[in-house]
């Protein structure tokens, strides 16, 4: 008990958050460009199936992740061409997407495995080490908590400042943020909002397909059927909180990634499971009605200095 | 041009969307090599008179397969019986959508194409046996892993109950004696009979071994995956637990993932394996890595069990309308007696459980079952104390 448990449940929020700062940050991209994704769960699946069969075919590591990028970004490329070429209805797209990838990713594993619940016995994967820091691990509290993570989860880290410099600093996130304003103004002035739209939806599927590859290949080192459980949900809904600001999305994220966490710790006490296994989710619409009312009080405020 | 394009992409996502339900994969079997040329026609033909003929055919209903585990292991059973007999058996796997159950299992009884049902219990599949047993008398219903206490009439259902809480109590007397911290875990997979039944067994097993231990429990809440169960051990073993007992057979990768990168037996960590023998399985698949965490497990003979029941059918001495409790003495649970576990515990222990297992079949020492307690609330206080 003590420093020694809090630093090592902290290190565990890090671990559990990992997946869901990928899948906010790549929410965050195309809710840039005025767009809500609802397909990270799928994207997110694609890739955890395809690095695991592709890096296990191959026994190379960097073939598979790039088969898991291509998987992923293969994706978002299809339900973009559906919603933007042929204009069907993005949400609606995107939700037969997750659907259909919940059995598609099943039937895919059957067919390379023979198997139907998960990889794990059947086919020999390859998956990203722990990474030890070489100064931090040194530093009592702090390098329990931060030291010895997937280095997934300092590519998600990472991420976060990739993500937030590409929106506010470079010429494609202005082009990405204005065509989100307004499509029609930034069409106007000879930006193609439809081209931005599909830049947003790859690069999106680019960072969710690393959640989806820490899923399979570095927390778990296997596929297992409907392994995202609603992670993809969680960190839309962490976008949402943040309003598409990176930064802000991510501690969303890890604010969820505690009481999942604190859920894990939870069940050693003698709570309901029930009860458990509901807090996560519990806790994200308090924290969605939280943001909305403070959200609320800051704009009559506004207002009434105005 | 374009509205072709659209139209055939609606059909697609359609079907795409509609092949998410319970699918049936008739499988005459993996492994076809070495079976019988029994063609399904022929099955047909013979399920139109099922008490006239030899030749049956089985449906082996479960959630789904490739969990190395409880439901490969009935299907195991069932495709031995299969083979043995010359039968054909099928397997239904179900999916995670509970809400399909009723239909798919009806549907499949309907066909018409099998004359024997094999289910596991859990999910309400024993519940639609009992239900539907009256309504389709041409049909041998056999469910396994029931409540010992279930009551079950009628003269074409079967229900096998295993003695979870005898060979649990055998590894939790084993987790008593390997643990140095006194702390020991165990996950179950979900709050219900036969999942308590299981904790019953190994809390009194602990305590009758070690009585200054305490016992974590953590419940799944019947929807853990393997990175729950992960982070659960990790969480327990970050409160010092060394020794856990995962019930749970699809997420245990989870758990012996988890153990194996504390450092296993090195570092004094024991993972307690459920239903197969899983260091065995797990070391002849690409689990290997993370097999050697495995000192034993709690073995319920599921396989077995199922082919016994098919013996007993063909002989026609098969005492339906009972629920019939295989315990260690009737061989169906116990510790798996492998060269791991030989090898790797200490000489007084192995000869302390030997003891201990004697003492548990000629009845010197009695185990306690969920299904002795009066109601819930009298086990939970007895669990919590």
């Amino acid at each position: 008990m003590g420093l020694d448990f809090i630093a090592r449940f902290l290190f565990s929020v890090i671990r559990v958050s990992t997946p869901l700062i990928f899948g906010a940050v790549a929410a965050c991209i195309t809710r840039k460009a005025g767009l809500l994704n609802l397909a990270i769960e799928s994207m997110m699946l694609s890739s955890a199936l395809t690095g695991v069969l592709v890096s296990g075919a191959t026994q190379s590591l960097t073939v598979g992740m790039l088969a898991a990028f291509v998987a992923a970004v293969g994706i978002t490329m299809i339900i973009s061409y559906f919603a933007f070429v042929l204009k069907c209805d993005l949400y609606l797209t995107s939700i037969a997407m997750n659907t259909a990838l919940v059995g598609g990713t099943v039937f895919v594993m059957y067919l390379a495995t023979g198997q139907k619940a998960n990889t794990s016995g059947s086919v020999a994967s390859l998956y990203v080490g722990n990474l030890d820091i070489p100064i931090i691990k040194d530093i009592p509290f702090l390098g329990t908590i931060l030291s010895g993570h997937n280095v997934l989860t300092y590519v998600a880290f990472l991420m976060i400042g990739l993500a937030w410099f590409l929106l506010y600093k470079t010429k494609i996130g202005l082009r990405i943020r204005s065509v989100g304003e307004s499509p029609q103004a930034a069409e106007s002035v000879g930006i193609s909002p439809r081209k931005i739209y599909f830049l947003s939806f790859g690069l999106s599927g680019f960072v969710a397909a690393l959640g989806g590859m820490y899923m399979s290949m570095g927390y778990l080192t296997w596929f297992a059927r409907d392994m995202i459980a609603g992670r993809g949900f969680i960190s839309m809904s962490a976008m949402n909180i943040a309003a598409g600001e990176p930064v802000h999305a991510a501690l969303a994220a890890l604010m969820f990634g505690s009481a999942d966490s604190l859920s894990n710790y939870m069940q050693m006490g003698n709570f309901p499971s029930e009860l458990i296994s509901m807090f996560p989710y519990v806790c994200t619409v308090i924290l969605l009605v939280l943001m909305a009312a403070i959200r609320m009080i800051k704009a009559t405020v506004d207002k009434q200095h105005a | 041009m374009k509205k072709k394009w659209t139209g055939l992409l609606a059909i697609l996502l359609a079907c795409a969307l509609t092949a998410c339900g319970g699918e049936k994969e008739p499988k005459p079997s993996q492994g076809a090599e070495n079976d019988p040329p029994a063609s399904s026609q022929q099955s047909e033909q013979q399920s139109e008179q099922p008490s006239a003929g030899e030749n049956h055919s089985i449906i082996y209903i479960c959630l789904n397969l490739g969990d190395l585990s409880f439901n490969d292991m009935g299907w195991d059973g069932c495709r031995a019986a299969a083979e043995k007999y010359g039968w054909t058996a099928e397997v239904l796997e179900l999916g995670k959508d509970t809400s399909t159950y009723e239909n798919a299992f009806l549907d499949s009884i309907d066909s018409g194409d099998y004359d024997i049902v094999v289910t596991q219990s859990n999910y309400g599949l024993s519940d639609l046996c009992i239900k539907y047993a009256p309504e389709y008398p041409d049909i041998s219903f056999v469910s396994y892993d029931m409540s010992a206490s279930a009551e079950i009439s009628g003269d074409n259902l079967y229900g096998i109950a295993f003695k979870q809480n005898e060979g649990s109590f055998l590894v939790g007397a084993l987790a008593g004696k390997l643990t140095t911290s006194n702390k020991i875990g165990v996950f179950i997979f979900n709050d219900v009979p036969v999942g308590n039944d299981f904790l019953t067994g190994y809390i009194a097993g602990v305590r009758h071994s070690n009585p200054n231990a305490e016992v974590s429990v953590a419940y799944g809440g019947g929807t853990a995956d393997a990175s729950k169960l992960q982070e659960v051990s990790s969480a327990m073993f970050d409160s010092g637990v060394d020794v856990i007992y995962g019930v749970s057979g699809s997420a245990y990768p989870g758990l012996a993932r988890e153990a194996t990168n504390r450092g296993g037996f090195d570092k004094g960590i024991y993972a307690i394996g459920v239903d197969s023998d899983m260091w065995t399985v797990y070391t002849a698949s690409e689990n290997a890595g993370i097999a050697d965490v495995i000192i034993t497990s709690m073995q319920k003979k599921v396989d077995e069990a199922v082919v016994y029941a098919m013996d007993q059918y063909v002989e026609g001495t098969l005492p339906f309308g009972s629920v019939q409790a295989y315990g260690i003495l009737e061989n169906g649970v116990g510790m798996a007696d492998n060269e791991h576990y030989r090898s790797c515990t200490p000489e007084d222990v192995l000869s302390y459980m030997e003891q201990l297992q004697e003492d548990v079949i000629s009845g010197t020492v009695t185990v306690p079952s969920y299904f002795d307690f009066e109601s819930y609330d009298e086990f939970a206080a007895w669990r919590d104390q």
